[in-house]
């Protein structure tokens, strides 16, 4: 049995940010998240808290897995405790969304592999935990990342000139 | 050695590579300007795609398109349990708006149109005494009674007095604008013009300020009985809304109290200086705000008891209905014990959208609105 209060406020924000941007929908995000950790309080033994967390949270998301509704009300009033101390971004200007409509279209664009070790090395998991949560070996993570960054930067780049001739276009 | 591979390089970045492999690879690096460019060029890949990635974070939760939510992840799709939660964001900004209404009507003695109300009723005007902001497990309790099944969505048509969509706009921003009109009402009292400003785009944002507005509305003491109908009416400082002067002059009506605050244009079509049967129709309040460049009338009446709200909209906007229902259904949310509310929405052939809600039934609805507008709107 683990002491998941303090799972949920390590790991609860690193995530929900990693599932909101793999997903692109934060409500769906927080309750992946929440059945993370509902999932957390039934395993009896963790070697790696937060490649175990990941993992789930993928398994999750593939499964649409079912809901155990007495054991979330516990973690609802901890996520309305942690949802008063998360800090919200600055301010979403319009130019700002488009960025954002462009990186999504360019996370999507990526295989799912590349893309889901991707967005672990981005909330701080290492290759280790990273081939653990995907069924890797650490030796092929270095080549995932290369490649899951290289696409996705030249796909971001592409709609951004797409972007711009379209408001080129637009302008003459 | 050779040349360093690809992900070779990445890992070092990374600095994933053992210490003999570190050796090695920098040994390399030291003497090929070929594997340097590569370094380089892997630095600007892990640079740019973290900012890629970074720029996700500019979107909230509840605000995606079908279309777009259903191709992210190669096939994954939200399943429908997962997806009511959008409904509460929806109450929460429907909050805002009742809230707005509930701010404009109560704080006794603050604005205008308080001040030019009968004097007795307001001898008994008592300083708002700030308590504790209510917890968003609060907000929570109270977004499904108060505001369940009403539709949301709102045009951002610009007004008049108000440009729709400025650019840069925030949850804090609109909060903070919230309460600094608070500020300004209570200094000067010149604007009873309640403004909520959100973007289309920020629907989950509205959930904050919602939270914000949750203050306000533990200051605000709980709305009058209607049974104690106090002949008291407050006319607006801005005397050209023409239904407002009849509603003053209509000492036939019995009312409760009846504030018209703000510069919404109402449509000249509006039957409230020819209300039915006073009896089972009463207005217990009405104000004017401006939500996403709409102006929007909100006006509560006491049918049979029941409280009923108009939404009343200065633009059409089918969209309107998105967010419905479903309210009451969200499974785990604390203290969901929602009365069954119920609306109807409408456009009439001025191009206004109309919601009416209430606790009754839609066909009780119906009827009162066949009561406050005739038979065919």
């Amino acid at each position: 049995m683990h002491d998941v209060d303090r799972l949920f406020r390590a790991y609860n924000e690193m995530l929900v940010r990693y599932l909101t941007r793999r997903l692109g929908d934060r409500d769906w995000a927080e309750e992946v998240a929440q059945e993370t950790f509902v999932r957390a309080l039934r395993q009896e033994t963790m070697t790696n808290e937060r490649a175990w967390l990941f993992t789930v949270a993928n398994n999750l998301v593939r499964d649409e897995a079912r809901k155990d509704s007495r054991r979330r009300r516990h973690l609802t009033m901890l996520y309305e405790e942690e949802k008063e101390r998360v800090v919200e971004p600055e301010e979403t200007t319009i130019e700002r969304a488009q960025d954002a409509a462009m990186a999504r279209a360019a996370v999507d664009g990526l295989a799912e592999r590349d893309r889901l070790a991707l967005l672990m090395k981005e909330e701080g998991l290492d290759y280790s935990e990273i081939a653990s949560a995907l069924g890797l070996s650490v030796g092929s993570i270095g080549t995932t990342l290369s490649r899951a960054r290289r696409r996705l930067v030249e796909q971001y780049e592409r709609l951004q000139q797409e972007q711009q001739r379209r408001e080129g276009n637009a302008a003459s | 050695m050779q040349h360093l591979d690809e992900g070779m390089i990445h890992a070092w970045l990374d600095g994933e590579l053992s210490p003999a492999e570190r050796e090695a690879a920098e040994a390399h690096l030291a003497t090929c300007d070929e594997c340097k460019a590569a370094v380089a060029e892997a630095r600007g890949f892990v640079a740019a795609s973290s900012r890629i990635l970074t720029a996700l974070d500019a979107v909230p939760g509840g605000v995606l398109p079908a279309s777009s939510k259903s191709s992210v992840g190669g096939g994954e799709r939200a399943p429908a349990r997962f997806r009511v939660s959008r409904a509460w964001m929806a109450a929460a900004a429907v909050l805002v708006l009742s809230t707005a209404t509930i701010i404009v009507i109560r704080p006794r003695g603050e604005t205008s149109a308080m001040r030019v109300a009968d004097a007795s009723t307001e001898a008994k005007a008592t300083e708002m005494t700030p308590t504790a902001a209510l917890k968003p497990e609060a907000l929570a309790r109270t977004a499904p009674s108060s505001t369940a099944a009403t539709p949301v969505r709102v045009p951002a048509a610009p007004t008049a007095d108000r440009p729709a969509l400025t650019g840069k706009i925030t949850d804090k921003k609109s909060s903070r604008e919230f309460a600094e009109r608070k500020d300004e009402r209570k200094k000067t009292a010149e604007s009873a013009t309640f403004s909520v400003d959100a973007a289309d785009t920020v629907t989950k944002r509205a959930a904050g300020a919602g939270a914000t507005t949750s203050d306000a509305m533990a200051k605000a003491a709980p709305p009058p009985p209607v049974g104690e109908a106090t002949p008291s009416v407050a006319q607006a400082p801005h005397p050209a809304t023409g239904p407002a002067d009849s509603l003053a002059k209509g000492q036939s009506l019995r009312m409760g109290q009846v504030v018209v605050t703000g510069q919404g244009v109402m449509s000249a079509t509006e039957k409230l200086d020819a209300q039915p049967d006073t009896a089972t129709v009463r207005i217990v309040s009405r104000s004017t705000s401006s939500f996403q460049g709409d102006t929007v009338v909100t006006t509560e009446y006491n049918v049979r008891g029941a409280r009923i709200v108009l939404i009343d909209r200065s633009t059409s906007r089918t969209e309107t209905r998105r967010a419905a229902n479903g309210v009451a259904q969200y499974p785990w949310k604390p203290g969901n014990v929602a009365a069954p509310m119920n609306s109807i929405t409408w456009s009439d052939s001025t191009g206004r959208t109309r919601t009416l809600r209430g606790p009754v039934s839609r066909a009780e609805l119906e009827r009162i609105r066949a009561e406050l507008f005739g038979a065919t709107p």
